[in-house]
């Protein structure tokens, strides 16, 4: 047992950690090769319309158009419009809890392996720095945060007729692998079941999900940063909405 | 109108104009998370019962979808669903927008491609 625990806690880790980054630059070179550079603007533009700016984050004017957009979303006397806007055309009103759910889900996702105790001690040991921890309560409670939403998306999957429409065994074995870490993680920490086949199994989750990554479904998460940033339409910084 | 005889399937031809766009359309399904967050933004989706075979996602992923992980061999049946899904489901007005940033209308025209090139087409003065 010591020795699995040897492998799979130290070679393994720099193995899966290895394929995650080179993975992640591989997609992120593809992205740029299969860009195409189209004109942001149109050439035409139509009489008595001012003068569109200039759309996407890196360009000149964004920031500015962007905060002038805010300012003038939150404007008093454009409120009761705004708001009926945002109940139809954004995801956050048109799916509230589905939204919710999905950014919560992610942020602690994402977060909470940084600022477990445990790791931290881990790292400490291996490098000699870390980054500072967070009360075991507190990720305990964002573990717990993360398998409700899991589940939320379980039932999504299974009874949500629409979701059902395009769901395959891909869907539920993707699901699986992002629990799967919090889940054994949770079950090591609290001692159910053997802790030694618990937490090996645990870092055996872990790495396969850094390793899932850049080559499965899961690789929306280096594709949602790309594309908030690079892709000027709705949902991207920058001036982002199309007019027609 | 004359009936013609339907053209032969060339899996040959099919995979050729894959091969064009394989990588988009190989990262397309890959990033695809199948969160059905694109579904509102389908008009005709809104105006028939939320059906979702009008979701935009639905509609590419079973038109190049199929394609793609069938390697072009396809039979004439799914051929013609294709041809329904891309033509009668989708009237490419390119407003669907995708939280991953899937080019969907790119995708779907390029089904399309592909069924003309199997002389598959959706015939106008029909029905």
């Amino acid at each position: 047992m010591h020795q699995i625990y040897q492998f799979v806690g130290g070679p393994l880790v720099w193995f899966s950690l290895i394929v995650f980054f080179a993975g992640t630059i591989h997609q992120i070179h593809r992205f740029f090769t299969l860009f195409s550079h189209k004109k942001a603007t149109p050439n035409y533009q139509p009489p008595g319309l001012k003068k569109q700016p200039p759309i996407g984050w890196f360009s000149r004017d964004a920031i500015k158009t962007r905060l002038a957009m805010i300012k003038d979303f939150l404007a008093k006397e454009n409120r009761t419009r705004n708001m009926a806007l945002f109940r139809v055309t954004n995801v956050f009103g048109i799916h509230p809890v589905m939204s919710w759910t999905t950014l919560i889900f992610h942020v602690c996702l994402v977060l909470t392996p940084f600022y477990v105790l445990a790791h931290n001690i881990l790292l400490d040991e291996a490098l000699g720095t870390c980054f500072f921890s967070w009360s075991e309560t507190f990720t305990d409670g964002m573990t717990i945060v993360v398998l409700i939403c899991g589940a939320y998306f379980l039932y999504r999957r299974l009874f949500v007729p629409r979701v059902r429409a395009i769901t395959n065994l891909y869907d539920y074995v993707m699901l699986f692998i992002a629990i799967a870490p919090f889940l054994t993680g949770f079950l090591a920490y609290h001692q159910i079941y053997d802790y030694q086949t618990m937490v090996i199994l645990h870092i055996l989750a872990g790495e396969l999900m850094l390793m899932a990554i850049p080559y499965t479904k899961l690789s929306h998460m280096i594709y949602f940063f790309l594309q908030r940033f690079f892709i000027a339409n709705e949902y991207s910084f920058g001036k982002g909405d199309r007019r027609w | 109108m004359t009936e013609q005889k339907p053209m032969e399937i060339n899996p040959k031809t099919i995979q050729n104009l894959l091969d064009e766009k394989k990588a988009q359309i190989q990262t397309a399904l890959n990033v695809c998370a199948h969160c059905t967050l694109c579904a509102e933004s389908c008009f005709l989706f809104m105006t028939r019962d939320q059906d979702p075979k009008y979701m935009p996602s639905y509609k590419f992923i079973n038109s190049i979808g199929t394609f793609y992980k069938k390697k072009g061999q396809v039979d004439r049946d799914s051929l013609n669903k294709i041809r329904d899904i891309v033509w009668k489901d989708c009237v490419l007005c390119t407003r669907c927008y995708c939280p991953m940033g899937i080019d969907i209308p790119a995708m779907i025209a390029h089904a399309r491609n592909i069924c003309r090139s199997q002389g598959v087409v959706h015939a106008f003065d029909a029905a």
